[in-house]
């Protein structure tokens, strides 16, 4: 059996009440107990901030691609007339899409959503034959017509609509038995179809003991100042607030001395200013009630464990589920005599009659002033809270759906044909009339986000810079050699596609650059769906700023994002970079951690990056995922540079006659070149005979060391500058060349060293970490910062050399590129 | 669940929100504060949020609330084709109308 359940409670701003706390613990309990069914959850993009935390709440429980998303122009509110037409289009738009998904049974956790919100529910619109079951949580506007419906034609047009949806449900799941016998009074529901499924809470709302330090942490939090009585949940007029203020005002003095009133959670300010009218009326002073505004379940959860009291005073629940979460944390719980809450409490010595303050006031004296009775009530309550389980109503609910789902006897739409029937719908019943092409395009899109054509799955290698510019530094080297080997042996279940974005507009684009064959045909925007994967490969930090909206959108859609990260060098050593570079690279970062994982290309650069994360506050819902691969360097396989020039014979040649060290990479001040340098300097200077090649660019900040190497009085001589020169030129230089200094003190990976290797030359690194995990015992290591030290060192490896007893970097591990990429999809779990 | 606290609205008053609005629009540095004090009478806020908050209904074309104007070659080919089967289809019901 399959079950979509729509979780669109937990999306409005129901989420923050009772009803989006049910709607996903209902929801949790369905798919751990579902057995060999399968779940799949659907949510409305029109609330994009909620999708990545639900996403996080079912992680590891369900797998993403369960989690589906649906596309509709909004918005779509109820409460604004003007929206009409836009929301019954939704309305047809999420019952073709999840009848797209080929249900057996939908359930909706919560259907009265919408008046004042982007949610959309309805049933039996377009999909008339699977079954829909629907919780039922109260009906209390249509059992106080005169507070809730009259007052408002919109809200009562808005309501009596739910209610025929309502109507049209295969199975109604009634919270407790009071909700349940009101559907069957209220509405004329058959009772056979109904059930009471009940309702429980999280295991973390359990006893626990906190320490003063966490007390006094709490109670300054909230401006608590004495042992406490506790009310939490909305403040609309059946929550019966004003009564309990004056109950609380109508204790005894010493009482009230020693007892704070405090309200837990988030009430609406205009209630706030009433309540407080209400308290000064009833001669209360300012400190004695006491409003803690939005609290965390952390927070909450502490609240219950270290309330003196907790009073519950609500004339009207369709179960109460602050009262069985108070009893789960031990608290002393009282309650209204009315509606759902004497079952859940199941204890008459917790009771009061709502209407009567006297009585509200009676019983909390009581139990104020009557330790025995109080740890009475904790007692009960505790033994109470156990008789309920999120796993006893999954179970039941389950048990209904398959039973439903077994007498179904309407055959279900046929998938192939769902979007046609949807545009058939929505032209045939006019909604469409008057829509200008504006519109149409923004349906279209929406639409084609929801029934994307079939296709394999795509593996969006990001390659911006490639396209863009290509600034042809390493990280272009690693991108081209990676997508390379990807084109040429995909993962099974993907089409690769390499991608752009840019900083000036939203979203990214298929490149063709890759392609055989060229065309003019403008590149197309990506049509993304879930189970598609992103890989950031390509380094642009502006654009992956810019897009960062769009890739959360990505995200939501069920796409899994990761970015490559080659080093933290700008942030890590920013003396070193031009002015900027690391505020740059720092807020590229904070973008890029945001995302699914981050691959790093050696363990050095994912133990800088877990580092650097510490000292960051970048709001996760998920985890945060790092790990690391390491890079090809099967030079061979990459299409070399060619060209020599005149000299090259002669300067070969006087490179070969004297020992010569090679230096690899530009000229910047990291590298080290300049201590490298001094240490020539003393060696020329102390006689040894030795050459030192550099073969680099010119970089930044380097002019001075620039200007000294053009002015070297041994240019040419022992000191040898191959600027720009192409790979058919190095690899010769490599050959005349005996060892490889690598200086430089810092790296993301260090190529350079397996260069070496790969031509059997000896390596002398600077002993950094990365170095280390690149060449390990395979590279000799020098440390310090000054020519001296590092001309000794040159001398010391000078003598074993002469004696062969110099270490060989030959052993010296390496992968090719296909192996890399391999690594990278491995580690990202894409096979 | 969640009850909205709504009433309707008087004649003057609508008159004073509607000038409210005018002015608002045309001075949207007012926008925070005319919210914030709305907020403490739910029937202003109703009305404001229909009107300051959601915006004219025509002027709210995107999927998710951008005000970027869009073009024919912005969808990606899979809604191009979709918007070309919905063109087809409202053609087709006025053909047979």
């Amino acid at each position: 059996m399959r079950i979509v359940i729509d979780l669109q409670g937990a999306q409005t701003e129901s989420r923050f009440r009772g009803v989006g706390r049910y709607s996903l613990s209902m929801a949790k309990a369905i798919i751990t107990n579902s057995k060999n069914h399968q779940v799949i959850i659907v949510l409305n993009s029109l609330f994009p901030d909620t999708i990545e935390s639900i996403r996080a709440y079912f992680d590891k429980l369900l797998p993403q691609e369960n989690i589906q998303v649906w596309y509709a122009p909004g918005p779509v509110l109820e409460l604004n007339f003007n929206n009409t037409q836009r929301r019954e289009i939704a309305e047809l738009t999420r019952e073709a899409f999840i009848a797209s998904l080929q249900p057996d049974i939908i359930y909706i956790a919560s259907l009265f959503e919408g008046f004042s919100d982007n949610a959309v529910t309805s049933i039996g619109l377009l999909d008339k034959s699977t079954p829909v079951c629907v919780t039922s949580y109260d009906l209390i506007p249509l059992q106080n017509p005169k507070l809730y419906l009259e007052p408002n034609d919109t809200y009562k047009k808005y309501y009596m609509k739910k209610l025929q949806y309502l109507s049209k449900a295969s199975l109604l799941f009634a919270i407790s038995e009071s909700s349940l016998q009101e559907v069957i009074h209220e509405i004329k529901f058959p009772k056979e179809l109904i059930t009471n499924t009940s309702g429980a809470v999280e295991s973390s709302f359990k006893q626990c003991t906190l320490t003063e330090q966490e007390s006094l942490v709490l109670i300054t939090k909230f401006n608590i100042q004495q042992p406490f009585i506790l009310y939490t949940g909305g403040a609309d007029e059946r929550k019966n607030l004003t009564r309990l203020i004056r109950a609380y005002a109508s204790l005894s003095t010493q009482l009230r001395e020693q007892h704070q009133l405090v309200f837990a959670g988030k009430i609406p300010p205009n209630n706030i200013i009433q309540l407080q009218a209400e308290a000064k009326k009833a001669g209360l002073t300012e400190g004695e009630l006491s409003f803690t505004g939005y609290i965390n379940d952390e927070e909450l959860i502490q609240l219950y464990n270290l309330c003196k009291l907790y009073v519950f005073p609500s004339f009207h629940e369709g179960f109460g589920l602050p009262v069985l979460e108070a009893m789960s944390c031990g608290a002393a719980v009282i309650a209204a005599n009315s509606t759902s809450l004497p079952e859940v409490i199941g204890n008459i010595d917790a009771l009061f009659d709502p209407f009567s303050e006297t009585d509200i006031a009676n019983k909390m004296t009581k139990v104020l002033l009557d330790e025995n009775l109080r740890q009475n009530l904790i007692k009960k309550g505790l033994k109470q809270a156990q008789k309920f389980s999120w796993d006893k109503s999954a179970l039941i609910a389950i048990e209904q759906m398959e039973s439903a789902v077994s007498t179904r006897s309407k055959k279900p739409l046929s998938p192939q044909n769902i979007k046609k029937q949807l545009l058939n719908a929505l032209v045939e019943r006019g909604l469409l009339n008057n829509y200008t092409d504006q519109q149409l395009y923004v349906l279209a899109q929406a639409l084609a986000n929801n029934h994307p054509k079939p296709r394999k799955k795509q593996l969006f290698i990001d390659v911006s810079e490639l396209v863009n510019g290509d600034a042809r530094t390493g990280v272009q080297r690693v991108t081209r050699s990676i997508l390379n080997e990807l084109l040429k042996n995909p993962p099974k279940e993907y089409d690769v596609k390499p991608v752009y974005g840019t900083h000036a507009e939203q979203g990214y684009r298929y490149t063709q650059k890759f392609n055989l064959q060229t065309s003019d045909i403008e590149d197309e925007f990506i049509q993304a769906r879930t189970g598609d994967i992103f890989i950031g490969l390509d380094l642009q930090h502006h654009v992956v700023c810019a897009q960062k909206n769009y890739l959360l959108a990505l995200r939501n859609r069920g796409v899994k994002i990761h970015f490559v990260v080659y080093d933290l060098l700008p942030i890590l050593m920013p003396k070193v970079f031009s002015v900027g570079a690391g505020q740059g690279h720092q807020q590229w970062l904070s973008v890029v951690t945001q995302f699914d994982t981050v691959m790093c290309i050696s363990h050095a650069v994912e133990k800088e990056l877990i580092d650097w994360r510490k000292t960051q506050t970048i709001k996760r819902h998920r985890d945060f995922q790092t790990a690391w691969f390491h890079l090809g360097a099967d030079i061979h396989n990459v299409l070399p540079s060619l060209g020599l020039p005149q000299n090259a014979h002669k300067i070969l040649n006087t490179l070969t006659k004297t020992p010569t060290f090679l230096m690899v990479g530009t000229i910047e001040p990291r590298k080290g070149h300049k201590q490298v340098l001094d240490a020539f300097e003393q060696l020329w200077k102390g006689g040894v005979a030795v050459n030192l090649a550099i073969v680099g660019k010119q970089g930044w900040m380097m002019e001075e060391t620039n200007k000294k190497l053009k002015q070297h009085l041994e240019l040419n001589k022992q000191l040898f500058w191959f600027e720009g020169i192409s790979d058919e030129y190095l690899e010769k230089v490599y050959g005349h060349s005996i060892c490889l200094i690598a200086a430089s003190e810092g790296e993301g990976f260090g190529l350079p060293l397996i260069e070496a290797a790969q031509h059997r030359m000896p390596v002398l690194a600077r002993d950094i970490p990365i170095f280390r995990e690149v060449a390990g015992q395979y590279a000799d290591y020098f440390k310090g910062s000054e020519g001296e030290v590092l001309a000794q060192k040159i001398k010391q490896w000078l003598e074993q050399y002469k004696q062969n007893k110099h270490l060989k970097s030959e052993q010296m591990s390496w992968m090719t590129w296909q192996q890399s990429a391999t690594q990278l999809l491995t580690k990202l779990g894409i096979n | 669940m969640k009850v909205p606290f709504i009433q309707t609205i008087t004649k003057s008053e609508k008159i004073i929100i509607q000038k409210c609005v005018v002015f608002v629009n045309k001075h949207p540095g007012f926008k925070k504060i005319a919210m914030w004090f709305m907020r403490f009478s739910p029937k202003f806020r109703q009305r404001l949020i229909s009107k300051l908050i959601n915006g004219p209904a025509d002027n709210e074309l995107s999927v998710n609330s951008s005000e970027h104007t869009i073009e024919l070659n912005e969808l990606t080919e899979d809604a191009r084709a979709i918007y070309r089967e919905l063109q087809s289809t409202i053609e087709h019901q006025i053909k047979s109308n």
